[in-house]
């Protein structure tokens, strides 16, 4: 059995007590800030990444990814017991969660939702094993056309599953490839946007851009709000074990949710909120009585927290196969991993076989933990909503200006950091997501380079776009999402599914 | 002079004298330098491939001086930010600049306005290592030689192509190209690992690549490496033949690294660097460790290094005009 001995190697390497250490600190670190509301996966992930460099390339993911799904775990902790989403993902958990809190279940809502998102982490554990390797054989194949018709198609989805209008998404992603160009051109040398300015020449750091928009601009955003009431529920924590009614009703909507967060997962764009909405709708679509949800219904927990975690976890698929981040999280674990020295893509699967199936047993080891953890912890994490954030807040300033600064000592890099966090906050007042514009950022310049790399080997003639099989299957798709996003009826769901 | 300054003075007299007698004595000369951290500057961010290079000279060198060295990577704009940085650096031996020195030669034509005048603000204290670069094949291509595949490429005119990944790719292409006289097209990549689909699939007849890429690729099966471009063969690969040997250059086109030191710094200081280097780089663990990257130790006095980074920067104002690169900036 193939998998089996490439789990074997992955437990191996993953197994070691300082990659079991660094699993359980990401986790530990996941879980707090899903817990705690306004802090989510991408600042901290943003604002972690400094410290990845002095570990060892395993580590650094596996505590990474551990931060990723144990913020999924935390956020649903703090939806169902304070009704506040910890993370977006968690947003409809919210619903049918907290009101079964305020019956007195809160304890049957977190254990099923603990117990739901571990299945659908070992599901999606399996999904990998099943899926990666045969979409790394596929992305083999790949030459400059074909990636060139990956990326439109990724860029194109993200514009699909971007929040809010399309319009704007489009404008985000538009600013990305912008931003993306500054620096010098791979093919003739030339130096674009950089004003005379040499930090420039490379292009635009990663680093100050994500802590600037996602870190700093968080925390603006949450010092607008005055610190709101926060009606936690401590009482009633007797009876943690779900009964057997409850099992009964939510071992069905578990399964459905693991499967269609699995599927969304792995397509671009998806990920972990757009699976919790799905798995929502789905069941309330599907219950005999419609009405019971929104009053305590356990279909409406289990569903989206298992769908968010097989999300979670699949959502590595495109990224650890094609080196195409499906979300903005991912982008940043690309980020991670081209800072370590390791192009994401097929080639990670065959040359780094113990890092690859390292990080996927990881996972694994990472959800266990996750529900070890949570079970009895619940009581500490809803203490911990009770800190003050005027002592929070400026600590994780610091580790911003701190994260950026040890990147390379260039004072210049703060003005940058500084620049994106203003940028980041005019977005926001805009109802601007910044996501698709990280996505575009990233995608970007490899676009470019690939196109003019496949005009170069065509010697100029596009159609080399439609003849490779690859690139042409990849452009059909591109135009059925198109055609998707015009379509009206489309435009339609679109807008209720994130009305929910 | 101030009064508290005198006073300041008087105070400090008798340690000036205690300083100076030490001085004299050939055991407290060494301690002069070092006595204080000596920096190491790396121009790639950590974790990179150059990066990896400077963090093992900084374990290796750190015992030898009884102080401790510290790694800042200055990366950007293609290496010149730390360049720029060692140049203005304080020249007093505790500012290394450990790096290609072939790269930082280059600086001076790659770059329309280069920060600094290398030339005349940077001085090589200590050589570490010289690498060529790789004209590579598919592994099942039928070209066993170098001449075997310019038949070829003659045959195959203008719809020939090859992938570079670097300035120096680039060069060594160029100068194939004009010794052979075949006209294949290059298409530069990012990365050298970005072509080897293309390389694999045929799009691509053959690539121009640096020897860490290419051993690994060799080794692997994936690719064979026909040619290097240094004039003579090296120890780490020593059955490579070279591109002079097949008749198609007299350039030796060479990549080699160095411990380098802002102009101005001390001979003692210079000369101390040297003395580690050399005990380091001549150890056997590095000449094994060297090898896997394709190249050999570089063993030369700071007199010699200098000479040879003087040099370089004329070869590649050469370099550049044959292989018309359009200088950057």
């Amino acid at each position: 059995m193939d998998i089996l001995s490439n789990l074997a190697t992955g437990f191996g390497a993953a197994g070691t007590w300082a990659n079991l250490g660094f699993a359980l600190i990401g986790c530990l670190l996941g879980t707090l800030i899903g817990v705690l509301p306004g802090i989510g996966p991408i600042p901290t992930i943003a604002i972690l990444l400094p410290i990845t460099y002095g570990l060892d390339p395993l580590s650094s993911l596996v505590m990474l990814a551990g931060i990723y799904y144990g913020a999924a775990y935390g956020g649903s902790t703090t939806s169902i017991l304070v009704n506040m989403p910890g993370e977006a993902s968690s947003i409809v958990t919210c619903i049918d969660g907290h009101q079964m809190a305020k019956q007195g279940r809160a304890g049957a809502a977190l254990a099923v939702s603990a117990l739901g998102s571990f299945f659908a982490g070992c599901v999606g554990t399996l999904f990998i094993c099943a899926f990666a390797p045969p979409l790394a054989a596929i992305a083999q194949q790949f030459n400059s056309p074909d990636y060139f018709s990956l990326m439109v198609l990724g860029l194109v989805t993200a514009v699909v599953l971007a929040h809010g209008s399309v319009v704007k998404a489009i404008a985000m992603i538009l600013i990305g490839l912008l931003l993306g160009l500054v620096g010098t051109d791979i093919n003739s040398g030339a130096t674009r946007y950089t004003f005379g300015v040499s930090v420039l020449w490379d292009g635009l750091d990663f680093l100050p851009m994500v802590i600037g928009m996602f870190g700093v601009v968080e925390i603006v955003k949450n010092l607008e709000q005055p610190d709101t009431h926060r009606d936690a529920i401590t009482a009633k924590f007797r009876d943690l074990w779900p009964k057997v009614s409850d099992v009964k009703d939510a071992w069905m909507p578990v399964i459905r949710g693991t499967l269609l967060g699995s599927i969304l997962g792995i397509l671009p764009g998806g990920g972990a909120v757009l699976a919790s909405f799905a798995a929502y709708t789905v069941e309330k679509k599907m219950a005999k009585d419609p009405s019971r949800f929104g009053k305590g219904a356990i279909e409406g927990v289990a569903a989206p927290e298992s769908a968010n975690n097989a999300a979670s976890q699949t959502s590595f698929i495109p990224l650890l196969t094609l080196g195409l981040p499906s979300n903005a999280i991912m982008a940043l674990m690309m980020g991670a991993m081209m800072i370590q020295g390791i192009q994401p893509g097929s080639a990670v699967m065959t040359s780094r076989p113990d890092l690859f199936w390292g990080m996927v047993a990881s996972m694994w080891i990472g959800n266990l933990m996750l529900v070890v953890i949570n079970l009895p912890m619940i009581g500490i994490w809803v203490k911990l909503l009770s800190m003050p954030y005027r002592f929070l807040y400026p600590a994780i300033l610091l580790f911003c200006v701190i994260g950026v600064y040890s990147t390379n000592n260039n004072s210049v890099l703060m003005l940058f950091t500084a620049g994106f966090a203003l940028f980041g906050y005019i977005l926001l007042r805009f109802d601007c997501e910044p996501a698709p514009m990280i996505l575009g950022f990233i995608l970007g310049p490899l676009m470019e380079e690939n196109l003019r790399r496949s005009l170069v080997l065509s010697r100029g003639d596009p159609m080399i776009f439609l003849q490779r099989p690859i690139s042409a299957i990849l452009l059909v798709c591109t135009a059925l999402v198109i055609a998707l996003i015009v379509l009206p009826a489309f435009r339609k769901t679109r807008e209720e599914a994130f009305q929910e | 002079m101030s009064i508290a300054m005198q006073s300041l003075m008087r105070r400090l007299a008798p340690a000036a004298i205690l300083a100076a007698a030490l001085a004299v004595s050939p055991g407290a000369r060494a301690q002069q330098y070092p006595n204080q951290d000596i920096h190491f500057i790396c121009v790639f961010p950590p974790g990179s491939g150059a990066d990896v290079l400077v963090r093992y000279f900084a374990e290796k060198v750190r015992p030898l001086t009884g102080k401790n060295v510290i790694i800042e990577n200055r990366s950007g704009a293609g290496g010149n930010i730390g360049i720029e940085y060692v140049a203005r650096a304080k020249p007093d031996g505790y500012t290394v600049l450990v790096h290609g020195a072939s790269g930082v030669a280059a600086s001076m034509s790659l770059f329309k306005n280069p920060p600094v005048d290398v030339g005349k603000t940077i001085q090589v204290a200590a050589t570490i290592n010289r690498q060529p670069f790789m004209v590579l094949v598919d592994a099942k291509s039928p070209h066993k030689t170098l001449a075997d595949l310019t038949a070829a490429m003659k045959a195959k005119g203008d719809k020939a192509s090859y992938a570079t990944a670097a300035p120096f790719g680039t060069v060594v292409g160029e100068v194939y190209k004009l010794g052979a006289g075949i006209k294949a097209r290059e298409v530069t990549y990012k990365n050298a690992v970005d072509s080897l689909n293309e390389q694999l699939s045929g799009v691509l007849d053959y690539s121009v690549h640096d020897p860490v890429y290419a051993m690994a690729q060799q080794r692997e099966g994936r690719l064979r490496i026909l040619a290097v471009s240094t004039a003579e063969r090296l120890k780490a690969n020593p059955d490579i033949p070279t591109l002079k040997e097949q008749g198609v250059s007299e350039l030796n086109m060479m990549g080699w690294w160095a411990a380098m030191v802002p102009a101005g710094t001390p001979q003692p200081a210079i000369d101390q660097i040297n003395k580690w280097f050399m005990q380091v780089v001549g150890s056997d663990e590095t000449r094994e460790f060297l090898a896997k990257f394709g190249g050999d130790q570089l063993l030369l006095d700071s007199a010699k290094g200098q000479d040879l980074f003087l040099k370089e920067i004329e070869l590649w104002r050469e370099f550049v005009k044959i292989s018309k690169i359009e200088p950057q900036g």
